[in-house]
């Protein structure tokens, strides 16, 4: 029997309440999502997968309903505890990156390492590991604005990955890319999975939602679950 | 995960804050050349102030008990000698002495020297003899004493560039011929400040070149033995005798402590300024993150940096930007002053004199003061930083990302 | 780096200060000396016009005394606050006067 490590349960998400431009990003969103699964997130644009995808990534609270990763129920939890196991156990890959252009590759990487008291050569040597994964160990010292989309995004993913977490969120992640690119991140994403990850993605490619490697896709429209 | 120390937490903290800094250099750079600019010009003119009030007081308590001066048509005049006996005779009043002083002004140079008469051989033979650097003056013996006189040593360069640094020729229209005075000592550098203008003559030769008929004086100074006497003396001298005027050493050292005060026309105007750029200053941070810096505590929150990590770093950012400025214009003001001697900030002082000391003041340095100055610059800056980062900080992450 | 090198300048500046300290004190014994020798208040920084050289003995219309409702017109007298006279009473107040 599978490990359910993410759960929703009638998650509901509202901006701006009570102004005049109040708007139901999602409503009612449940799903599960098992442990070292790779699960789809379909629908057209506004939809409301982002958003439902940033609640599991705790990076907002639901208005109403409950998110449950890992047995926590995230929602309940002051905000220095949800950065905790927002830390420890999620990696999130955003749609258009959000790099720090300054910054060398390097940098960016670790960026997550730095309020853990992390020393810069540990740092460093975790980060080595990740670049020789993706290929970026030539672009060590280079500055993120100075990388193509492609580079861009396999940095983005490392740094998802510098704290070890189980679970990765990728927002749309084949939006910026060609078809040769694609099939480079899918296998990424396939070698994540048999890492034992378990892969979260938002799409409304259809290559990905029909990947072999997909164990699963739901199904967004309006703000409501329908699949 | 291994998690690091608290001191490694703070120290990538630090890190982080000064990379920051370094990343947005020339906006970061333009901010510390104005900061340290400002702390610069208030702290130059404390400094300078500070030390001059200083010079000022240090040997105030040396001047007279009161000075007497006689005022005619609101204008002073000499006082005649048959003033001293009455003044005498004021109980408390130990001793009336008189006083032979005035200026000269030296068309040729421009120059305007204080001329003051007393007895030079007290200076020779007595304590005060360590004040002068004498000179050897070639067959003493034949020459007049009553023209002899020592010089403070900006009137000695003067006179070097006439060659009369040996022998002075002093001359009036209603004299037959000039009369050359011996220069028998230069005064000490150490008391540059006081006696760099001045010409201390022997008294006769005092009385003939400032024309003071024989049975007048200058002025008057009568020494009170009780400081408590003091005032009521004064008082006393200008209610018998209405024409005279008198300044008690009290008043002359109240004088000293207000000359630079902040209402002097110098400190004020420059405070205003400053204070204008600094609010300047201030309203640009005040009005807000860039989108980028915006952008950059969406990230961090993103990735999931705490709120209190994220602030922590802007704290840095602007403390060590802010204290790196103040700390610079203060050692450079401090530099300006006591090394190079305030060129251009001496001159307003000198205005236009031609005769003026070297400006080497002592460092008069208030631990008070400088942490005034680091307080009031450091913390409207940090606070005005703060607060926007903060408003940013506590936003969702979520919100920050869509926005961008 | 950047620490050391302030560190550094700072403890020059530090010992440039105690030098001068310590010579301060032989200045300030001539200073007094010469003060007691020659009892005229006021240092020598401005020579232009005996109000500024000698402003704390100078009287109220000495500054203005080159014609009527003349300016202060010398530079210097931007530095220097004039002496405040508001605690020589006038004798007006004391009333009669008594011998």
């Amino acid at each position: 029997m599978s490990n359910v490590i993410v759960e929703t349960i009638d998650v509901t998400k509202i901006y701006n309440r009570g102004k005049p431009n109040e708007v139901t990003a999602v409503k009612d969103a449940s799903l599960q999502i098992d442990e070292g699964s790779l699960v789809v997130l379909k629908g057209p644009s506004g939809s409301g997968k982002t958003t439902l995808l940033s609640m599991i990534g705790c990076q907002t609270k639901p208005t109403r309903g409950e998110v449950i990763i890992l047995g926590r129920r995230i929602s309940k939890l002051p905000e220095r505890f949800m950065n905790l196991h927002k830390r420890n156990h999620i990696g999130f890959i955003f749609q258009h990156f959000q790099l720090i252009a300054g910054m060398s590759v390097l940098d960016n990487i670790v960026l997550p390492l730095i309020p853990e008291g992390i020393s810069p050569k540990e740092r460093s040597n975790r980060a080595d590991q990740l670049l020789k994964q993706f290929n970026l160990g030539h672009r060590r010292r280079f500055k993120v604005s100075s990388l193509s989309g492609g580079e861009q995004q396999r940095v983005a993913i490392a740094r998802a990955l510098i704290n070890n977490a189980g679970i990765l969120l990728a927002d749309e992640p084949t939006a910026h890319l060609d078809s040769a690119l694609t099939s480079d991140l899918l296998n990424y994403i396939k070698n994540l999975k048999l890492a034992g990850h378990t892969i979260l993605i938002t799409s409304h490619d259809p290559i990905i939602c029909q990947h072999p490697a997909v164990d699963r896709v739901f199904e967004m429209k309006d703000g409501r679950m329908i699949s | 995960m291994i998690s690091g120390s608290w001191f490694e937490k703070q120290k990538n903290i630090i890190d982080y804050s000064l990379q920051s800094l370094l990343r947005r250099r020339s906006k970061n750079i333009l901010i510390l050349i104005i900061f340290i600019l400002l702390v610069f010009g208030v702290s130059s003119i404390l400094f300078i102030t500070g030390s001059l009030t200083r010079e000022m007081m240090i040997t105030s308590n040396e001047l007279p008990d009161i000075t007497v001066q006689r005022i005619l048509g609101g204008r002073q005049v000499n006082v005649p000698a048959l003033f001293i006996p009455e003044i005498k005779k004021i109980p408390g009043v130990e001793a009336v002495e008189t006083r032979v002083w005035g200026y000269f002004y030296l068309a040729s140079l421009q120059a305007n020297f204080t001329i003051y008469g007393m007895d030079l051989d007290l200076l020779e033979d007595g304590e005060y003899r360590k004040v002068v650097n004498w000179k050897n003056v070639p067959d003493q013996a034949e020459r007049n004493p009553d023209y002899r006189m020592i010089v403070g040593q900006g009137v000695y360069e003067l006179l070097e560039n006439i060659q009369m640094e040996k022998r002075y020729l002093f001359y009036q229209p209603s004299w037959e011929k000039p009369i050359p005075f011996d220069i028998i000592g230069t005064f000490k550098a150490d008391t540059e400040l006081q006696s760099n203008d001045l010409m201390v003559l022997q008294t006769e030769g005092a009385r003939r070149v400032l024309e003071l008929p024989p049975d007048e004086f200058s002025d008057l100074v009568v020494y009170v033995p009780n400081p408590e006497e003091i005032e009521n003396i004064a008082l006393k001298i200008r209610r018998y005798f209405p024409e005279l005027r008198t300044v008690t050493r009290a008043q002359i050292q109240n004088t000293y402590s207000s000359v630079f005060g902040w209402k002097s026309a110098f400190v004020l105007s420059s405070m205003l300024v400053a204070i204008f750029a600094f609010l300047i200053l201030i309203w640009d941070k005040a009005s807000g993150l860039s989108p980028e810096e915006k952008r950059e505590i969406g990230i961090l929150k993103a990735i999931g940096w705490d709120t209190d990590v994220v602030l922590s770093v802007k704290f840095w950012e602007a403390l060590i930007l802010s204290g790196i400025s103040s700390l610079a214009g203060i050692l450079l003001a401090y530099a300006y002053i006591y090394w190079l001697r305030a060129p251009g900030l001496r001159e307003i002082f000198i205005g236009w004199s031609t005769i003026y000391p070297s400006f080497r003041l002592i460092p008069n340095v208030d631990p008070k003061f400088l942490l005034l100055i680091v307080t009031i610059s450091v913390v409207p800056y940090l606070a005005v930083t703060i607060f926007p980062a903060w408003k940013a900080a506590i936003t969702d992450p979520d919100v920050i990302i869509r926005n961008i | 780096m950047v620490m050391i090198a302030f560190c550094l300048w700072s403890g020059l500046e530090y010992r440039d200060f105690h030098k001068r300290l310590l010579e301060r004190e032989q200045e300030l014994r001539a200073r007094r000396q010469f003060q007691k020798a020659v009892g005229l208040p006021n240092l020598a920084i401005t020579t232009a016009a005996r109000y500024l050289r000698h402003y704390s003995i100078t009287d109220l219309a000495t500054p203005f005394h080159d014609y009527p409702a003349s300016l202060d017109h010398f530079p210097a007298g931007f530095a220097f606050a004039p002496p405040d006279y508001s605690s020589m009473p006038s004798p007006i107040v004391f009333g009669k006067l008594n011998k």
